[in-house]
């Protein structure tokens, strides 16, 4: 179905590149007038080419629709089937992430030629076995936290400003928008614990970083995390199931 | 356009944002969470810029520029946020469900009824959080700001603000051609970010698109440039504004012509 | 009521009306929707064709005809929705598709699905801006508001925001707000759809009151035979893009040639329907009261349901 809507997968991968290619510009920009941050050129363009890219791939936007179903009572078709209620999610988020991979890997890979001369990538198959699996924990963890989120609707009537908190933070703090390394250094042990660095900056970390000792504790942080967002949603989901009154259905 | 048209638009585009306000003050709690949120967006909007700006080096009027330029990105993404964003992101689906036909029957200026009805004044909050930007910057890097730099700065931001509306408007247009194209304004949204950034940061040819086909940097740090250095002819303004909404009118007009309401 | 004053020009003039559109085909299953990335089929599709239509002053019409027959894309070309492609078209005196002011000011649609109220704020906050909209003086409006008020049952409603509305209030508050500039001409697309039948039965009265008491033209189109036989003294079948019948519901009803059936109601509770065709009603009766217990008999018509459906399966109506 999302291939029949050819333009909006073109806009929405157009909408997601932007953000870094202007980051990267910018950052480029202001190191060519003299500015120096505690990260070298290569590792900062190869970050923005990719982050993109690792955005998308641990991306989720369930909470919304989640939050809608409970609220008008459109979960009932879900709650009489013998298989899980977020089924339907998780194919959807697969099946788009497959879609939009389309049309943005030649975006992507359009950055990467043009500044090829700054981008450092690993050989190493290890190297890249590591980074999908820490993207596919990302995006699990992602996943579980929309669920948790959407799941609120079945206590309050209005989530999107919560959703909207939420979404906010995880831009700033996944390193969507700028790498974590270049933040103050006051905010370093912060940065290390929570948990939306490990949607974003970490799987790109796992191809940049050398220092394995590092890669091991934040693969230890984050598969933490993902347990922890796993068990919050199942909570939070059964919890709030007992106090669904199916109105509206 | 006659004149009871122009009449009769302003008098109901001042009675859609009295009721925009009464309804908001209705959702108080809403409004609140809106508002934080808007904040919010603003802060995560102007940290990179900070921290950029931070590691670059001895010279203080790259700090100074980018606050300001956050400063009146701040104002300017508040005035199109409250007035024009809002219906500019619900028109991919008025003309996918055919909503657009209510406003086509209506005795006023369609694109008025069918984009700017929309109106969130709680976005309003950005614009005083701009404007006190502006101020403690001012004060802070002891600009000295005589009437003429406020008066560029104040005409400059105005007319970025309808033009960068004006091309976001000509995205979301696209909807009369292509089916389903709603991501066009997180495209825009995204794209005007590029204002936040001091503009000799950028290639020079990038630098050109913001100023022109892309005018993001009309919405910041070209309006804030002329605060430190009024050089742009303040008569150049009218022109922009002029030239950004004839586009949108060619294209409205001819997308109009396309339009075939959906069935029901 | 309807006139036709010598020298006035009818609400609408169609005459030769016609409307096709290009439709981008989907290729079925996922390498077809693959395909359909980089390359697509255009296709024509004919939604009217060569429509004559003549509609006077104070007439109520029925547009009627199955799904996809082209009811609502002439209703649309009317309303100055949709360009026409061939053909000629006047309503209120203007081309639609210009959509001047003075057209727009004497028309009216309701689109039964779609909501013209604003969400968040009150039925009466909507109409202010309506007032404002077709320059309504403050006195006609109040006037306007109070008298719609009471034919609709909505005075106490007025000042509810319209999403703590159910629906029927809803529909009642829509149209208040669709015949508060009086409209010359209305146009209503399925108006009594999702309405429980007391709310339907308001709405067909208003609709009465308002072609009586203003002389309001109106064009419905509705599924609801109820509605179309309560309101509609004449009726535009359309079939394919066609108008295939333009006349009154007997003349529809004659012309459909449905058997009439004799109801026989018996003592113990029985009903018994006997088709009425070669046999006569005299005989029919005879028979049956010769079998004990026979306490009643009625002839009944064909139901307007029956009626179309006969007519939409056939195609063509019978001269």
């Amino acid at each position: 179905m999302l291939a029949h809507y050819r333009w909006w997968l073109v806009a929405m991968q157009a909408s997601v590149v932007v953000v870094p290619l202007i980051s990267l510009l910018a950052w480029r920009g202001a190191m060519a007038h003299g500015a120096e941050p505690p990260v070298t050129r290569d590792y900062l363009t190869t970050y923005l080419v990719l982050v993109s890219l690792v955005t998308m791939l641990t991306s989720s936007w369930t909470a919304r629709f989640l939050a809608e179903s409970i609220r008008l009572g459109h979960l009932n078709a879900w709650l009489v089937r013998p298989c899980s209620t977020h089924l339907a999610a998780v194919a959807n988020n697969v099946a788009e992430k497959i879609a939009k991979l389309v049309t943005l890997l030649p975006v992507v890979v359009l950055l990467a030629v043009v500044f090829h001369r700054d981008v450092e990538l690993p050989e190493s198959p290890g190297r890249w076995l590591l980074f999908g699996w820490t993207l596919a924990m990302g995006g699990t963890m992602t996943f579980g936290f929309d669920v948790v989120v959407g799941s609120l609707a079945f206590w309050w009537d209005e989530v999107a400003a919560v959703d909207r908190f939420r979404q906010l933070a995880a831009l700033f703090f996944s390193g969507a928008l700028i790498p974590l390394a270049v933040m103050p250094h006051a905010w370093g042990p912060f940065l290390q614990v929570q948990p939306w660095g490990y949607a974003v900056a970490f799987p790109i970390r796992t191809l940049l970083e050398p220092d394995a000792a590092t890669l091991r504790t934040g693969l230890a942080v984050q598969t933490a995390w993902v347990l922890l967002t796993l068990v919050a949603a199942r909570l939070v989901w059964v919890r709030g199931l007992r106090r669904y009154s199916g109105v509206g259905a | 356009m006659n004149r009871r048209t122009v009449r009769v638009t302003v008098v109901v585009w001042l009675k859609l944002f009295r009721q925009a306000v009464a309804r908001d003050l209705q959702f108080r709690s809403q409004t609140w969470l809106h508002l934080l949120a808007g904040l919010g967006e603003l802060i995560v909007g102007i940290l990179p810029v900070l921290i950029l700006t931070g590691f670059a080096g001895a010279d203080p009027t790259v700090r100074q520029a980018a606050v300001l330029a956050v400063g009146v990105f701040a104002f300017t993404t508040g005035l199109m946020d409250c007035f024009v964003s809002p219906g500019l992101r619900r028109f991919d689906s008025a003309i996918r469900k055919g909503e657009l036909d209510l406003a086509l029957v209506r005795p006023l200026p369609t694109f008025f009824y069918a984009v700017l009805r929309w109106i969130q004044p709680a976005e309003l909050g950005r614009c005083v959080s701009g404007v006190a930007i502006v101020v403690v910057a001012a004060f802070t890097f002891d600009l000295g700001l005589g009437p003429k730099a406020l008066v560029a700065l104040t005409v400059w931001a105005l007319a970025g603000t309808v033009a960068y509306g004006a091309f976001w408007a000509d995205l979301a247009l696209l909807a009369f051609w292509v089916r389903s194209i709603e991501p066009v304004n997180d495209l825009a949204a995204a794209w005007r970010g590029a204002g936040q950034y001091p503009r000799p940061f950028f290639p020079r040819t990038f630098q050109v698109v913001l100023v022109s086909f892309a005018p993001a940097a009309l919405v910041g740090s070209f309006p804030a440039e002329q605060l430190t250095d009024p050089t742009a002819a303040l008569v150049l303004a009218p022109v922009v504004v002029l030239a950004s909404c004839a586009l949108t009118t060619l294209i409205w007009s001819r997308g109009l012509v396309r339009y075939d309401s959906a069935s029901s | 009521m309807h006139s036709s004053a010598l020298g006035s020009e009818p609400v609408i003039s169609a005459q030769a009306l016609s409307k096709r559109y290009d439709v981008y085909r989907q290729p079925p299953g996922l390498l077809g929707a693959l395909r359909g990335l980089v390359s697509r089929e255009l296709t024509a599709v004919h939604a009217v064709t060569d429509l004559d239509l003549t509609v006077e002053h104070g007439e109520i019409i029925g547009l009627l005809g199955p799904n996809g027959a082209g009811k609502t894309t002439i209703v649309k070309m009317m309303s100055g929705l949709l360009v026409p492609t061939d053909g000629r078209l006047r309503v209120c005196g203007c081309r639609p598709a210009t959509r001047s002011y003075p057209f727009l000011s004497q028309i009216s649609v309701i689109f039964g699905q779609k909501a013209m109220l604003w969400w968040d704020v009150s039925t009466r906050e909507s109409l202010k801006i309506h007032r404002s909209m077709y320059e309504i003086p403050s006195r006609r409006f109040a006037t306007a508001v109070a008298e719609l008020g009471e034919l609709l049952g909505i005075t106490e409603i007025l000042d509810t925001p319209v999403r703590h509305l159910s629906l029927g209030q809803r529909m009642r508050c829509e149209l208040a707000l669709a015949l508060l500039h009086r409209p010359t001409l209305l146009f209503a697309d399925e108006p009594t759809i999702g309405l429980d039948v007391q709310a339907k039965v308001v709405v067909r009265h208003l609709f009465r009151e308002i072609n009586q008491a203003f002389g309001t033209t109106i064009v419905l189109t509705s599924h609801d035979m109820s509605d179309v036989e309560a309101l509609a003294e004449r009726v535009v079948i359309v079939t394919g893009g066609r108008a295939t019948f333009d006349g009154e519901l007997a003349e529809l009803r004659t012309r459909a040639a449905l058997p009439k059936h004799a109801a026989l109601t018996y003592r113990d509770g029985r009903v018994e329907r006997v088709r009425l065709g070669d046999e006569g009603f005299g005989d029919v009766v005879r028979a049956a009261a010769r079998s004990d217990g026979l306490v009643d008999v009625r002839v009944v018509e064909p139901g307007l349901d029956e009626v179309m459906a006969h007519v939409f399966g056939e195609g063509v109506v019978k001269p």
